[in-house]
């Protein structure tokens, strides 16, 4: 279930936190959680959560890894809280934890797997997409997982997220030039496969 | 970067996605454990200071247990490039650690800093020496001098760097191997420094051996630490 499209206000998934905490932006949520306030935490978990969960199922491409590297994110999240320096923007320290899980969790994978068919034999690549029929945002969802991980990442975390270019840059490890040009190749790319659902469409 | 009828701008993007009920409970779980014991969350600010006043006391301590200060005393132009290179020590912490991300300076220009810094420290040393023993005249007495210098100097500036890794411990998952070699330039500077004020030896060679290579080795082993030490 996707929640929470605009890239503005983290909290608006919150509603099933507490309706006061709901309210208050992740930085104080975070200062509270680490002073030791449980129903912080939860208010939190509520507004980063479907973000961060997006961002790893979108990196990973996998629900069952995606759902294991959440996990791992908390846990490292939940040791290193006292060292969260009170006042920083949450989500890119959040969105650069749950990366770098991913990093190390590939680091550890040393042997790239391969899912095999009854018969032992190698799967077939991937069809392509049914256009006709789907709509526009799924076309783009599709496209998306399409993407070179590089360009994916760089528009998953100034589009999606709403990260500045300097804070996906940082959480990139990379330059601001360089993020520009990612999102704009990647969005070369997106308008190409758009334009070709469309010409499906029709 | 809009075009006419832009797909783009009319789909709707995908936002978050919700996790499964049971694992949002499992890791509200794990994380609701222990946070009875409340923590206190030190600003970045409050980071620097510690890291600097680190520093500060190391220095100051050395001077008192090391029998005051090198001859000629830290009046002058040596207490001048003592606060001189202290300020320089806080703007490496500045720029490496102490802003917040988005608004830290480039990777490039933090790269830049860990080779200039330890460089220009070298010609600080060369213009603060006042022999200069060719390299062929430096003998047994010289080398076992530097080496025994050169080990206070190794051993203070470890403790330096190891105490501001402590004090930065975890805050980092951007650039941790970065912020670390940064870390250990600081170590590296401070160490240097504070052994310099009590260092009897004024040559030239025995400066840049055992004071000025330090800061290079350091940064390079903050990097290393760093790439875990400074990470969640």
């Amino acid at each position: 279930m996707a929640v929470g499209a605009s890239a503005d206000g983290l909290a608006g998934g919150a509603a099933t936190a507490d309706a006061g905490l709901g309210a208050l932006a992740p930085e104080s949520l975070m200062v509270r959680y680490v002073e030791g306030d449980p129903a912080a935490f939860d208010a939190l978990y509520a507004c980063t959560a479907p973000r961060l969960f997006g961002y790893l199922l979108r990196l990973t491409r996998d629900r069952a890894r995606a759902e294991d590297l959440l996990q791992v994110t908390f846990s490292k999240i939940h040791r290193a809280r006292a060292s969260y320096l009170r006042g920083a923007p949450v989500l890119p320290w959040m969105l650069a934890i749950a990366r770098r899980s991913f990093l190390d969790e590939r680091r550890a994978a040393k042997v790239r797997t391969e899912h095999l068919s009854d018969d032992g034999s190698l799967p077939e690549p991937r069809a392509e997409p049914e256009a006709v029929g789907a709509d526009l945002s799924e076309a783009l969802d599709r496209a998306l997982l399409d993407l070179p991980v590089s360009y994916r990442e760089a528009i998953e975390l100034t589009k999606i997220n709403g990260l500045s270019v300097a804070e996906a840059a940082e959480v990139l490890g990379t330059t601001g030039t360089a993020v520009k040009l990612r999102v704009f190749r990647g969005y070369e790319i997106l308008r190409k496969q758009l334009a070709r659902f469309r010409r499906f469409s029709e | 970067m809009t075009q006419p009828d832009d797909l783009l701008e009319r789909a709707e993007w995908p936002g978050g996605v919700e996790p499964p009920a049971a694992l949002s409970a499992a890791i509200r779980g794990e994380c609701a454990a222990g946070l009875g014991k409340g923590r206190r969350c030190l600003t970045a600010t409050q980071r620097l200071v510690r890291s600097l006043a680190i520093g500060a006391v190391t220095i100051g301590a050395l001077v008192l247990v090391g029998g005051g200060m090198r001859p000629g005393g830290l009046a002058g132009a040596g207490l001048a490039g003592l606060a001189g290179w202290m300020s320089v020590v806080g703007i490496v912490l500045v720029v490496g650690l102490w802003a917040p991300v988005g608004h830290r300076a480039s990777r490039w220009g933090r790269f830049a800093l860990l080779g200039v810094l330890p460089a220009s420290f070298a010609v600080y040393l060369m213009l603060i020496a006042d022999e200069w023993i060719p390299l062929a005249s430096f003998g047994a007495e010289h080398q076992a001098r530097a080496a025994d210098c050169g080990l206070h100097a190794i051993v203070i500036s470890a403790f330096l760097t190891a105490a501001m890794m402590l004090v930065w411990r975890r805050t980092d998952p951007f650039s941790p191997g970065l912020s670390g070699a940064l870390v250990g330039l600081a170590g590296g500077l401070v160490g240097a420094l504070a052994v310099g004020a009590v260092c009897p030896t004024h040559d030239a060679w025995h400066l840049l051996l055992s004071h000025g290579t330090l800061v290079a080795l350091l940064s390079a082993a903050g990097w290393l630490v760093g790439r875990r030490a400074l990470a969640p």
